[in-house]
C-alpha cells in the first residue's frame, strides 16, 4: 500500500509526540483550558513543530479541526498581499462551533518577507477574540522583533538518538519490519535529530526487502558506509595513493556515488581519523575547496584525486 | 475561554500605562493643546522598541478624552488614495465647521487619527503613502499620532515629518516595573508565583512588557501555582546568554568535534554566528601569531559563506562552520587562555544600525543637493559633501543661501552642521531662510530671479 510514512505516522495526539516533553506538557494544558497565547515554534527541521501544531488543533477542535485551522506555508505564499488578504480575512471571520478562536498556522514563517511580517502585527493584536497565531521557523532571528514580542517562544531541540530509536521502533512494530542494532545506529547517525529524515530512511531501507541493517540503510540512501570511507582515507594517509584511488573508482563506478556524496562523507569521516586536530582542520578546508570546485563544474574525479593526494601528503608530514 | 492576556490587560487609560512617564506627559500636554482649536503641532510620532506601550498609549489617550479613533496600520493598504480616504473620514465632521473651537464645543468630539506602524510602508503596494501622510498632516485639523519602531526609516521616506511632527521616545521598561505588572496579573488570575520566577520572566524579556506578559501566560495557563522548574520551557528571548555559553565552550575546545558541537544548537544563521566569533577573537587570542591564525581561519569561513550564497549551494555552510569554530578555536598555540567573562554583541552590527540613520540622512541630503551641483548622488557623496559640510560649519551665510535655494529641511541642515535638529543654530538658520524666502517670493514676481552673493556653482 503506497503510504508515505512521514504522514501515516505523524502523531495525531500530543501525547504521542516524541521528545519535546515540556513543550507538549504546555500545549496539553492549553487544550484543557481552551486558551493560549500566540506562539512561535523555533527549531531545526523534523523535530515536531508542524506535528505539534496539528495535534494541538485536533485536540482543541476534534472533528472540526480542519475548519478551525488555517494552514499556510509561508514559503509558497510569502508576500504582503497574503497577509493583508487571506490571513486578515480568516482572522476577522467569526469562529464556528463551540470554540472561541481559530488557529492560523504559518509554517516556515521565516520565509515571509520582512514587509509581510510587519503587516501581520496589528492583525495579531486586533483579532485575538477570534484567532491565535502559531508561527514556525528554523531560525527565530529571521522573525522581526515586534512579531517575537507578540508570541510566546518555544524552542524545539533536535531529537536525541534514543528519541530517534523510539520513533523507528514504533513504526517498525506496526509495519512488521526487523531492524538490527547497527541499523538503528546508522539511521540515527544519518538523521541527526531529524525524525522526518529518520522515517524516510527507514521506509526506503525497508522497501529493499528483508531486514533493515547498516548495509541496507547506507545503500538505500546512497550513502557510503563510514567504514568504507575510513578505509579509503587511512589508505591514503598511509601514502598508498594508487590503492586509495582504486577504492575511489569503485565507489564512483560500481556504487554509482556522486562526487558530492563522497566529499560529504569524507567531511564527516575526517573527525575520526588518527591525525592531530590541526591536520583535521587543514584537511576539512581542503575538502571544502574540493566540493566548491566540483560544484563550480570541474571534474569530480580530478578533484577527489587531488584531495586523496593531500591526505597522503598530510599523512607523511602531519604525524606530529 | 480566556482572552489573550496582552489584550486583556492592555491599559484603558494613560494613567495605567507603566513607565515612560515623560513620554506620557508629552502626550498629555499635546492633547491639551487641542482644547482651544488647532495647535501648531498637529502630529506626534511615538517611537520606540516593540511591546512597551506605544499603541496602548495612543488608544488610551482616546479613551481618556473620549475622542473617536480612526486607525490605520500595516495590515491595511496604505497607498495615497486609501490614506486620504481614512484621513477624510477623520476630518469629516470638521468640514461642516470653520474652526476647531466651534467644532469642539458643538459636536464635542475630536477624531484621533492613528497611523500605527508608520515606518512600514511598502514600496509598490503602498505607493505614495509617505507623501500622503505628510499631506494629511498639513491639511488636517484633527490630531494625528504616528507610531513607529524605526524613526529613521519613517523620516527617510518622509523627511518633512521632522518639521511637521514632534517625536516622543518610548524606552524599554525596567525589569522591576515589569515584575510589578506581572504580579498584579498573576493575582488577578489567581495563581501564586514567586517573585523569583516573575523576576526570571521579566529579565528574560529584555524590557519588552508584552513579551513578558506572553511568557507569563504561556507558563501559567492551566496551573494554579508555579514551581521553579516550570520556567524551563521559557524560550530564551535574549539569546546573548546562551551565545556566551556556547562561545566560551567553543574557544575552550581541544578538538575539532568539540568546537563544532559547541555551537550546534544555537539559533543563529552561520553568517550571524561568524560576526559574533569575529567580535570575540581579539579578546580570546592575545598572542599575535594566534590572532593571525585565527583570522586566517575566519577568512576561510567567510569565503565558504560567500560561495554558498553565490552558488545557492548551502552544503558549503558546513565547511564555513568548521573553519569559524574549530579553525578559529584551535589557532591558540601559545597555551594560556585569557579569562573572558562576557562576549559582546558584535560592534559591527551596532555600528551598522547607527549608520543606518546616518546613511538615511545622507541620502536625504544628496538627493536634494546633487541636482543643485549638477552631479550624481554618488559623486556628491564622495567628492562634494565632505568639503561642503566643513565649509558650512564656518560659513553661516552660505548655509542660509543653500537653504533658500534648495529643499533642505531642518534634519538635513542639522546633519550638515553636525548639530541636533532642535538646536538653536538650526532654528536661527531656519528663521533667516524664511525671512529671505518670503522676500524672494515677492521679488520673483517683479523681476526675473536675481543671483545674489557668492555663486554656489563656483564651489
Ligand atoms: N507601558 C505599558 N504599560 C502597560 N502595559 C503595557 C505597556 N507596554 C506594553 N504593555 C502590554 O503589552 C501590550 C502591547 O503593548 P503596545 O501595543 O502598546 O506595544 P507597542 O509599543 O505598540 O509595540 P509595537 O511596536 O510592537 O507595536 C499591551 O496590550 C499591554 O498588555
Ligand atoms: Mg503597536
Amino acid at each position: 500500500m503506497a503510504d508515505v510514512w512521514v504522514e501515516k505516522y505523524r502523531p495525531k495526539k500530543l501525547a504521542d509526540v516524541i521528545g519535546q516533553k515540556i513543550i507538549v506538557e504546555r500545549l496539553s494544558a492549553y487544550v484543557r483550558t481552551v486558551s493560549m497565547p500566540h506562539m512561535l515554534f523555533a527549531g531545526p527541521a523534523g523535530c515536531g513543530k508542524t506535528t505539534c501544531s496539528i495535534a494541538l488543533a485536533r485536540e482543541l477542535y476534534g472533528d472540526q479541526w480542519k475548519g478551525n485551522f488555517l494552514e499556510l506555508n509561508a514559503s509558497d505564499e510569502r508576500g504582503i498581499d497574503i497577509v493583508r488578504g487571506k490571513i486578515k480575512d480568516f482572522a476577522r471571520a467569526a469562529s464556528m462551533g463551540q470554540n472561541d478562536f481559530k488557529i492560523i498556522f504559518l509554517d516556515e514563517a521565516d520565509s515571509l518577507t520582512g514587509d509581510a511580517q510587519a503587516a501581520l502585527r496589528r492583525t495579531m493584536e486586533r483579532y485575538t477574540q477570534t484567532c491565535r497565531f502559531v508561527l514556525s521557523c528554523n531560525y527565530s532571528s529571521k522573525i522581526i522583533e515586534p512579531i517575537q514580542s507578540r508570541c510566546a517562544v518555544f524552542r524545539f531541540r533536535p531529537l536525541s538518538e534514543s528519541d530517534v530509536r523510539i520513533c523507528i521502533e514504533r513504526i517498525s512494530k506496526v509495519e512488521g519490519i526487523e531492524v538490527s542494532e547497527e541499523g538503528y545506529l546508522a539511521i540515527a547517525q544519518l538523521a541527526g535529530g531529524d525524525l522526518r529524515k529518520a522515517t524516510n530512511i527507514l521506509q526506503v531501507a525497508s522497501s529493499m526487502g528483508g531486514k533493515v541493517d547498516a548495509e541496507t540503510v547506507f545503500e538505500s540512501t546512497e550513502n557510503i558506509r563510514p567504514s568504507e570511507i575510513q578505509e579509503l582515507l587511512t589508505t591514503a594517509l598511509k601514502g598508498s595513493f594508487m590503492a586509495a584511488r582504486s577504492k575511489l573508482d569503485d565507489m564512483i563506478v560500481i556504487h554509482g556515488l556522486s562526487g558530492e556524496d563522497i566529499v560529504k562523507a569524507i567531511h564527516r569521516a575526517v573527525l575520526d581519523l588518527p591525525v592531530n586536530e590541526d591536520v583535521k582542520i587543514r584537511l576539512i578546508d581542503r575538502v571544502g575547496e574540493a566540493e566548491f570546485r566540483m560544484v563550480s563544474g570541474s571534474s569530480e574525479r580530478i578533484q577527489l584525486e587531488a584531495l586523496l593526494a593531500h591526505f597522503a601528503y598530510e599523512g607523511k608530514n602531519g604525524k606530529s | 475561554m480566556q482572552e489573550d492576556w496582552t489584550e486583556k490587560y492592555r491599559p484603558r487609560s494613560l494613567s495605567q500605562v507603566v513607565g515612560n512617564e515623560s513620554a506620557i506627559r508629552a502626550i498629555r500636554r499635546w492633547a491639551e493643546s487641542w482644547a482651544h482649536g488647532v495647535p501648531k503641532v498637529k502630529a506626534l510620532i511615538l517611537k520606540g522598541e516593540p511591546g512597551i506601550g506605544k499603541t496602548s498609549s495612543a488608544l488610551a489617550l482616546a479613551y481618556d478624552l473620549k475622542w473617536d479613533v480612526v486607525e490605520m496600520n500595516a495590515s491595511d493598504h496604505r497607498n495615497a488614495e486609501s490614506i486620504k480616504k481614512v484621513a477624510g473620514i477623520g476630518s469629516m465632521t470638521q468640514t461642516f465647521t470653520l474652526d476647531g473651537e466651534f467644532l469642539s464645543s458643538h459636536s464635542g468630539r475630536r477624531k484621533l487619527i492613528i497611523l500605527d506602524e508608520a515606518d512600514n510602508l511598502f514600496g509598490r503596494e503602498d505607493y505614495g503613502g509617505a507623501k500622503a501622510i505628510v499631506d494629511t498632516i498639513r491639511e488636517s485639523s484633527q490630531p494625528i499620532l504616528l507610531i513607529a519602531n524605526d524613526y529613521y526609516e519613517l523620516t527617510r521616506r518622509a523627511s518633512a515629518l521632522k518639521r511637521l511632527a514632534t517625536s516622543v521616545t518610548f524606552r524599554r521598561l525596567d525589569p522591576s516595573a515589569i515584575v510589578v505588572v506581572l504580579r498584579s496579573i498573576a493575582e488577578n488570575e489567581n495563581v501564586t508565583v514567586s517573585l523569583d520566577t516573575l523576576g526570571k520572566i521579566a529579565s528574560n524579556a529584555g524590557g519588552d512588557l508584552r513579551a513578558a506578559i506572553n511568557d507569563l501566560q504561556m507558563i501559567v495557563e492551566g496551573r494554579s501555582h508555579l514551581d521553579a522548574e516550570d520556567t524551563d520551557v521559557l524560550g530564551e528571548r535574549n539569546q546573548e546568554k546562551e551565545l556566551s555559553r556556547a562561545l566560551g565552550a567553543m574557544f575552550g575546545a581541544k578538538t575539532v568535534r568539540e568546537a563544532q558541537d559547541a555551537t550546534l544548537n544555537l539559533d543563529k544563521m552561520p553568517d550571524e554566528l561568524e560576526k559574533w566569533i569575529e567580535e570575540s577573537i581579539p579578546s580570546e587570542m592575545k598572542d599575535p601569531e594566534d590572532l593571525a591564525r585565527a583570522f586566517d581561519a575566519l577568512s576561510r569561513s567567510n569565503i565558504y559563506l560567500r560561495r554558498a550564497r553565490a552558488l545557492q549551494h548551502y552544503g558549503m555552510w558546513s565547511y564555513a562552520r568548521t573553519m569559524m569554530t574549530a579553525g578559529v578555536a584551535l589557532s591558540r598555540k601559545s597555551g594560556r587562555r585569557p579569562h573572558v567573562s562576557e562576549y559582546r554583541f558584535p560592534s559591527f552590527l551596532i555600528v551598522m544600525s547607527r549608520a543606518k540613520g546616518t546613511r538615511a540622512s545622507r541620502k536625504s541630503i544628496s538627493s536634494k543637493l546633487a541636482p543643485y551641483f549638477h552631479t550624481s548622488s554618488r559623486m556628491f557623496d564622495e567628492s562634494i559633501l565632505p568639503y561642503l559640510s566643513k565649509l558650512l560649519t564656518k560659513d553661516r551665510e552660505l548655509m542660509v543661501k543653500l537653504g533658500c535655494e534648495t529643499e533642505l529641511d531642518d534634519g538635513d541642515i542639522s546633519n550638515l552642521l553636525h548639530v541636533d535638529s532642535d538646536s538653536s543654530i538650526v532654528k536661527a538658520i531656519r528663521a533667516e531662510i524664511i525671512a529671505i524666502k518670503g522676500e524672494d517670493e515677492v521679488m520673483r514676481k517683479k523681476t526675473p530671479r536675481r543671483k545674489s552673493g557668492r555663486s554656489l556653482a563656483e564651489f
